[in-house]
């Protein structure tokens, strides 16, 4: 009985649901899960990638990790090929404020506009709404080091820590317990490490399957985007995650 | 032309533009404010095209405040700044803005500081500056007594150093304004009254 409200975006249920939305969400709960953690001299970004093959040229192009500014970077769970269109319009915006401004964006106003972006897709035009949700961990003069959460309704959400894509519930009730106001971005990686492994479908844990990355500020003063690279990444995992489906 | 200028101190900036408002020989006003109060750190003075110089400098006031109420923090001296610029140079190769402005204002970030911008869309920080045919009379005045880390007392000690000299030998015989902006706000500077 719901069918026969559900076909478009553009309507609501009796209920007041748009489920268009809500079935886009439920699409992200199959995705490769991402984690972030803010910290206080940074934030950590981890994620679980779906497609690994050693035929995958992964050096050119990342599944979930991306740089939108020198200040800002994201990491995707869901539907790619939607992911591509918001990463570019993020990156346009940001350049388009820095052209205009000869500022960096601070970070609410990007994720604002890219949450407007994806609002336009439950209001108007007979479209499906994208299926992504984004973590993002950027920096701005104004607030430091910020971590935003967004999903396919466009709202959007500060946080200290939290985690998108499969298995999310489980990460997010970890963070609660294990994450601790003041932390530093080195304490993050390793609760990132234990977390993610919690809620990873596979049993092996390689640095095949995750990217890491961290932003955090340089003695200069610049804000740097640093992905860890495998060997550094193996070890983390070999010294914090902790194994699976250990309950059930 | 009509004078504006701007001098950077150690902890504002102060700001003297003249109080006339006229068309060829008629003077028209002689208790026009063209400092316009931007927000509460920056202060925007205008000279030029009559029409023009309300209507953009308006346009400009009004996407100030936005900003500030969209995102609950002011824009920067430095975003502000180009941001300005930016609407004077998109301007220009279509139908330009003839206003020249003095942006002067006070940030965490850089302390007060001031931008000279004309209708071109060139824009240059400074220490001091001005606009219109004062600058023949004032810049080198200004050259020789301006220093690093002014007190207000010699800021102002130099404005009227400054008046004094256009009533002496520029042409046009005017009031002036004075307003000064930093990191408690704005406020008007009283001068002392014409000699």
């Amino acid at each position: 009985m719901a069918r026969r409200y559900d076909s478009r975006t553009t309507i609501f249920s009796p209920e007041g649901r748009l489920y268009q939305v809500e079935y886009a969400m439920a699409a992200i709960d199959h995705a490769g899960a991402c984690v972030g953690i803010l910290a206080k001299d940074g934030v950590v970004l981890a994620a679980e990638k779906k497609s690994t093959s050693k035929l995958l040229e992964n050096t050119v192009s990342s599944e979930k990790m991306y740089k939108i500014d020198d200040h800002l970077a994201c990491v995707v769970a869901g539907i790619t090929a939607d992911a591509n269109i918001i990463i570019n319009y993020a990156r346009l915006s940001s350049q388009r404020h820095l052209y205009q401004y000869q500022e960096p964006i601070p970070v609410e106003q990007l994720v604002a506009q890219v949450c407007d972006l994806k609002q336009g897709y439950t209001q108007y035009g007979g479209l499906r709404p994208f299926g992504t949700s984004f973590l993002y961990a950027g920096w701005d003069v104004q607030y430091g080091f910020q971590l935003y959460h967004s999903d396919p309704s466009g709202n959007y959400g500060g946080w200290k820590a939290t985690a998108i894509g499969a298995n999310n519930q489980a990460a997010q009730s970890i963070l609660r317990t294990d994450y601790k106001a003041e932390i530093n971005v080195e304490d993050a990686l390793k609760l990132a490490a234990k977390v993610i492994s919690k809620s990873m479908d596979s049993v092996t844990l390689t640095s095949e399957k995750l990217e890491f990355a961290y932003l955090h500020r340089t003695e200069k003063g610049t804000i740097v985007l640093k992905v860890l690279d495998s060997a550094t990444l193996d070890q983390l995992l070999k010294d914090n995650a902790e194994p699976a489906n250990d309950t059930m | 032309m009509e004078t504006i200028l701007a001098i950077k101190l150690k902890d504002v900036v102060i700001t003297l533009s003249d109080t006339n408002a006229g068309r060829s020989i008629v003077k028209m006003k002689d208790d026009e404010d063209k400092i316009l109060v931007l927000d509460q750190h920056k202060l925007l003075l205008t000279s030029g095209e009559a029409g023009d110089r309300i209507q953009f400098c308006e346009y400009i006031s009004k996407n100030v405040s936005l900003y500030e109420l969209r995102n609950g923090y002011e824009l920067t001296m430095n975003a502000a700044a180009n941001y300005i610029r930016n609407e004077l140079a998109t301007a220009v190769r279509q139908s330009p803005y003839q206003v020249n402005l003095i942006l002067a204002g006070h940030d965490s970030h850089d302390g007060p500081s001031l931008y000279f911008m004309d209708y071109l869309g060139s824009m240059q920080k400074m220490s001091f500056t001005c606009h219109g045919y004062a600058g023949y009379f004032l810049l080198s005045l200004l050259d020789k007594h301006w220093r690093e880390g002014m007190s207000i007392d010699e800021g102002v000690q130099l404005l009227h150093m400054c008046i004094q000299e256009l009533k002496t030998r520029f042409i046009v015989n005017t009031n002036y304004i004075a307003k000064a902006v930093g990191v408690d706000g704005v406020r008007v500077v009283p001068l002392l009254p014409a000699a």
